[in-house]
């Protein structure tokens, strides 16, 4: 089995750190990529500075994205994800602490 | 001299005998009392003119000879003879509007008969030429005599009153003409606050010293009328300047304009309506409002009061604002300590002793009860940050919802739930009508005091709204706690005996207050709880203002 991409876009390094644990507990076979804000998870996305390299940052499989980020919103980054074509079939978990869609 | 003094001295005879005349002739038929009556009514019509006439005293048998002299003494003759003559006449029309012209035309009789007598030389005012000695008429029979007399009086009593009543009428109109006029209000307030019930003035100055704004506009929004504190409301120099405007001018949401007028045209009367307008230095503003329909002056016109509420909005917006972001920021911290304290317990719990593994695993029941405070608060200060669409909603779905919801808690429990038979549709934000069953009955399901526990869900109509109650059979609440268990985190009780935040109620009451609602509870401590809300029935007209109101 292919081992799957994810992209965490996450600025607090304790939960990635518990994300990544939650990751190795369940036993999935997976590459996780961090970026901390939106800015830079655009910049993954269109492969720009850093990321442009295809074999170092593969196109993700899923993201998971933290709503209250610094710079670029976790709500705008979703907008531009859902409305570019490479992208809006990749699947979005929104990680919040609101129990109710806002 | 002696001629002149001679004359004035004959002049005065003649008026003692007028005035002797007069009573001849009334008295018999009147009655003493009612004949005094009507002297002391003319009297006092012409007091102000003649201030002698009131010096004269009359006894039951007559005028008293000596109080006519003495009142004359100091008087100019013609203005004695004049006045003397007012009063005649005074009398006469008196006589005629109550006694009747029977009476009267014996009184003018016999007095012209006395004139007659009397020397010309005198220069009386002279009756009609050639008068013809009019006829007596006949003498009422003894019989009569009383029932006229009861007549009269009661005559004199009425008519004293219809003066009474347009002497007030007269003064009323004179104080609203001075009133218009003047504007020196202060001098004048003294006098009129003593009779509020009397009055324009009365009203007046409740608009002119309300702390609330008072308009009046035409039904085109056209300003007829506004109190000083609009003035101040919407930063205009005065309030005259505002007269001949149009209100939609202040409006930021002209649309708002025509919503409220349908609502006026269904049922009169708007209340509380939160309305957003700019002042005349373009500051933007939030009013609440009440309107109703009303005739003013003729025409079908808005009386509008309007309280500025800007700044409690602000306030309170900004303790929303501040809540929202303190909880969501206090949720990161508490999900590392709890996952880390997980962490610590999976990986390295061989490590630690028993008490060492205990102490995580209160940190992980600490921090997770935290979330569920900071989510009670986040839930809290949402009702009012965040507006919910207000959509038709049949509570039986409702409820049927949230007993799903809790099937856990009822199966647990073994709990016996009964709905009414009839439920209405409701205008409501889905979510937050089954917020409130949900907080509701999972109270009722909570607090059973170890009873299975019995729950009713009531519903009835009561006026402009409905009522719903929640009425279980657990261990109730004192009286003396009614007021505190609505109170944010207020808890009756040890968390360890009953779960949860004390955020529940609340939000409940949060929810049903900003929807235009009451909530109260009734309780007999051992014997269970109905807490009770009510929701407004749907207006005809679409009423897409109920939840603004919330903000």
């Amino acid at each position: 089995m292919r081992q799957l991409t994810v992209l965490l876009v996450e600025d607090n390094p304790r939960d990635v750190r518990l994300t990544q644990r939650a990751f190795t507990q369940a036993g999935l076979a997976h590459d996780l990529r961090v970026v901390r804000d939106g800015d830079e998870a655009l910049a993954y996305l269109q492969r720009e500075g850093p990321y442009r390299d295809p074999h170092t940052s593969p196109r993700p499989d899923l993201i998971l994205l933290d709503l209250n980020l610094p710079r670029m919103s976790g709500h705008e980054l979703l907008r531009y994800v859902k409305q570019d074509h490479r992208f809006k079939q990749v699947p979005v978990v929104v990680l919040t602490t609101s129990g109710r869609p806002r | 001299m002696a001629q002149d003094e001679r004359q004035w001295q004959a002049t005065a005879h003649f008026y003692t005998q007028l005035f002797a005349c007069v009573w001849q002739q009334l008295a018999p038929y009147l009655g003493a009392a009612t004949t005094l009556d009507l002297l002391a009514l003319a009297t006092a019509t012409l007091a102000e003119a003649y201030p002698f006439l009131t010096r004269l005293v009359w006894r039951p048998e007559g005028l008293e000879a000596e109080s006519f002299t003495k009142a004359i003494a100091d008087e100019p003759p013609a203005h004695v003879q004049a006045g003397c003559e007012r009063l005649l006449q005074e009398l006469h029309g008196l006589v005629q509007t109550m006694a009747g012209s029977l009476l009267a035309q014996r009184l003018v009789a016999a007095t012209e008969r006395l004139r007659l007598a009397f020397d010309p030389a005198l220069s009386l005012p002279t009756p009609a030429e050639e008068l013809e000695e009019p006829p007596l008429p006949a003498e009422p029979r003894e019989l009569a005599l009383p029932l006229l007399h009861s007549v009269a009086r009661q005559a004199v009593q009425l008519y004293r009153r219809l003066q009474a009543q347009e002497a007030e009428l007269a003064r009323l109109r004179q104080e609203r003409e001075s009133l218009r006029q003047t504007p020196d209000l202060v001098a004048r307030a003294a006098e009129v606050q003593r009779q509020p019930e009397h009055s324009e003035a009365f009203y007046h100055t409740l608009f002119e010293l309300s702390p609330d704004g008072v308009i009046v506009t035409t039904i085109d929004g056209t300003i007829l009328q506004a109190n000083p504190r609009v003035a101040e409301i919407l930063e205009v120099e005065h309030p005259d300047a505002l007269v001949g405007r149009n209100v939609i001018d202040f409006y930021v949401h002209p649309e708002e304009r025509d919503a409220l007028l349908e609502q006026i045209y269904t049922r009169q009367r708007v209340e509380g309506q939160r309305r957003e307008l700019h002042t005349q230095r373009g500051r933007r503003i939030i009013v609440m409002a009440s309107t109703s329909l009303i005739d003013y002056r003729g025409q079908p016109c808005l009386l509008s009061v309007m309280r500025d509420v800007t700044e409690r909005a602000r306030l309170r917006q900004e303790m929303e604002d501040f809540a929202y972001s303190a909880s969501h920021d206090l949720q990161a911290p508490l999900r590392t300590f709890e996952g880390y304290a997980r962490w610590l317990l999976e990986d390295y719990g061989h490590l630690l002793d028993s008490t060492g593994r205990q102490l995580c695993q209160e940190i992980i029941d600490e921090a997770l009860h935290m979330k569920k405070l900071l989510d009670g608060l986040l839930e809290y200060s949402r009702i009012g940050r965040e507006h919910t669409q207000a959509v038709e909603v049949d509570v039986r779905a409702v409820l049927e919802q949230v007993l799903h919801d809790l099937q856990l808690e009822i199966a647990e429990t073994g709990a016996r739930i009964e709905l009414p038979e009839s439920l209405p549709r409701v205008y409501y934000p889905e979510v937050r009508l089954v917020q409130v069953f949900s907080n509701l009955l999972s109270n009722a399901l909570k607090f059973t005091g170890g009873k299975t526990p019995e729950i009713v869900i009531g519903c009835s109509e009561q006026g402009r709204y409905y009522r719903f109650s929640v009425s279980d059979n657990g261990i109730g609440i004192a009286p003396e706690h009614f007021g505190r268990i609505f109170e944010i985190f207020k808890r009756l009780h040890p968390r360890e005996q009953y779960p949860g935040t004390g955020a529940g109620l609340t939000i409940v009451k949060k929810i049903v207050e900003a929807h235009g609602g009451q909530i109260g509870v009734e309780s007999t401590p051992g014997q269970g709880s109905t807490f009770w809300f009510t929701i407004p029935k749907p207006e005809p007209a679409g009423d897409a203002t109920a939840d603004r109101a919330a903000g």
